[in-house]
């Protein structure tokens, strides 16, 4: 399934996750980039973020990251830290259940890139709006479906 | 000739730089220090030991039991009510505190170098990325290593294969990238001296903030030696360049450098050697 691809089901949602790039290849991904020691950390625990949707347990931190590398390759000068923050909060505010871990791991990642949330929202609110918007439509689906 | 279009030809099939990334990274001896926040909890923790240390130190000191042992209760002077409370004197708390503080840095600075020679911390991540890295480590240490193997009037095959199993085997490079480079820096190692590369590594090496100089030292040490023996002939030319090395290595890691890093300004952190040692000599970023 590609990034830009929109679940219209739960089942759906769960696929889209389950397809996401593997840690390993992540982790590679990350020893390429020129990003700090501690930025690559966080967005590596990010990656290993899952919740559990029923008996199963979905690997949505690995399709976040995904979409953010896809969003910082396809937009011109978009950094991978800031396409991070705005996929988390696209997640925190389309699918509020996740909020605890993920809020606490966005405001990490907005100390280690220098951004406040703020200069987030304002991004989220114009330069990026329709691909943050794709993204929440992405996540809706987990709506009601995630054990907090 | 080979032309360096043909070079460059030649990486076509090369996909990567680094093929084991542990090892790479264990080799560049920089463990925890790799992560700014880790190496700032680590300074803060040391001192707050430091400073436990330090208090055990002066509460033993204030204890009953060294109090008695110092100022007795009975006689002359416990019946004028001096000594009776068992009150240690203050200098010699804080010389206790001081004494136990420093004994306890000093001790466990000896028992964490016999951990550091037992067993290897590799950082997750670098601060740099993996193959720019492994890339201008190879330059640096393989043009040294040629230019050594070289002293003797010849580049020996089985000094090559020393340097090419030592960067594939102990570096975790991949082994096409290592063949490749090495044949580039072959061609061109009568391009510079001895002096220049060594000190190009060195400040390479201090400059950038996942390297540990005297790792790398120890690394460089190691191979030059390896080197040395690899065509089974003692030559002086190479044990002279290798001291040589080895002693330009030493006085780059002395204080004497350090305060003169210090005093000519902010060294911007190096990830690319090239671009790095370019902007040193004016040549721009390549």
């Amino acid at each position: 399934m590609s990034e830009s691809f929109v679940p219209s089901s739960l089942d759906e949602a769960i696929e889209f996750c389950q397809s996401a790039m593997p840690l390993r290849k992540i982790k590679d991904f990350l020893d390429r980039t020129a990003l700090s020691a501690d930025l690559k950390a966080l967005l590596y625990d990010l990656a290993q973020f899952t919740v559990k949707v029923g008996e199963v347990v979905v690997a949505i931190g690995r399709r976040m990251i995904s979409i953010a590398m896809w969003l910082a390759q396809t937009i011109p000068n978009t950094a991978l830290g800031v396409t991070v923050a705005l996929a988390l909060t696209a997640v925190i505010g389309t699918v509020p259940v996740m909020g605890g871990f993920l809020a606490v791991a966005l405001q990490k990642l907005l100390l280690l890139i220098g951004l406040t949330a703020g200069a987030i929202e304002d991004l989220r609110q114009h330069a990026m709006k329709d691909a943050i918007d794709r993204m929440a439509r992405q996540f809706a689906a987990f709506n009601g479906g995630v054990v907090a | 000739m080979t032309t360096e279009q043909d070079q460059i030809g030649e990486f076509d099939d090369v996909k990567r730089v680094i093929a084991n990334d542990l090892k790479f990274k264990a080799r560049l001896g920089i463990r925890e220090d790799a992560f700014a926040s880790v190496k700032l909890g680590k300074t803060i923790g040391s001192l707050s030991d430091l400073g436990g240390a330090a208090a055990t130190g002066a509460g033993i000191a204030q204890s009953g039991m060294v109090a008695s042992t110092f100022f007795a209760k009975s006689g002359l002077m416990a019946a004028l009510g001096i000594g009776g409370a068992a009150a240690t004197p203050v200098g010699w708390v804080i010389a206790a505190a001081l004494a136990s503080g420093g004994a306890y840095y000093g001790v466990t600075r000896l028992f964490k170098g016999y951990e550091d020679s037992r067993v290897d911390v590799v950082p997750r991540f670098l601060n740099t990325p993996i193959d720019l890295l492994g890339a201008s480590m190879l330059d640096l240490m393989g043009s040294l290593s040629l230019k050594v193997a070289a002293m003797d009037g010849q580049v020996d095959p089985r000094e090559v294969a020393v340097i090419r199993d030592y960067f594939v085997d102990d570096w975790g490079y991949d082994a096409d990238y290592v063949d490749h480079a090495l044949s580039v820096l072959q061609a061109n190692a009568d391009k510079s001296r001895l002096a220049e590369m060594t000190q190009a590594l060195a400040e390479f090496v201090h400059a950038n903030p996942d390297c540990k100089f005297t790792a790398i030292q120890q690394e460089i040490k190691v191979l030059l030696h390896e080197i040395a023996q690899a065509d089974g002939k003692l030559d002086e030319r190479e044990d002279m360049a290798i001291e040589r090395i080895l002693r330009a290595l030493d006085e780059q890691n002395s204080i004497r450098a350090s305060i003169g890093r210090a005093a000519s300004g902010t060294v911007a952190a190096a990830s690319s050697a090239a671009g790095w040692i370019g902007s040193r000599f004016g040549l721009g970023k390549t």
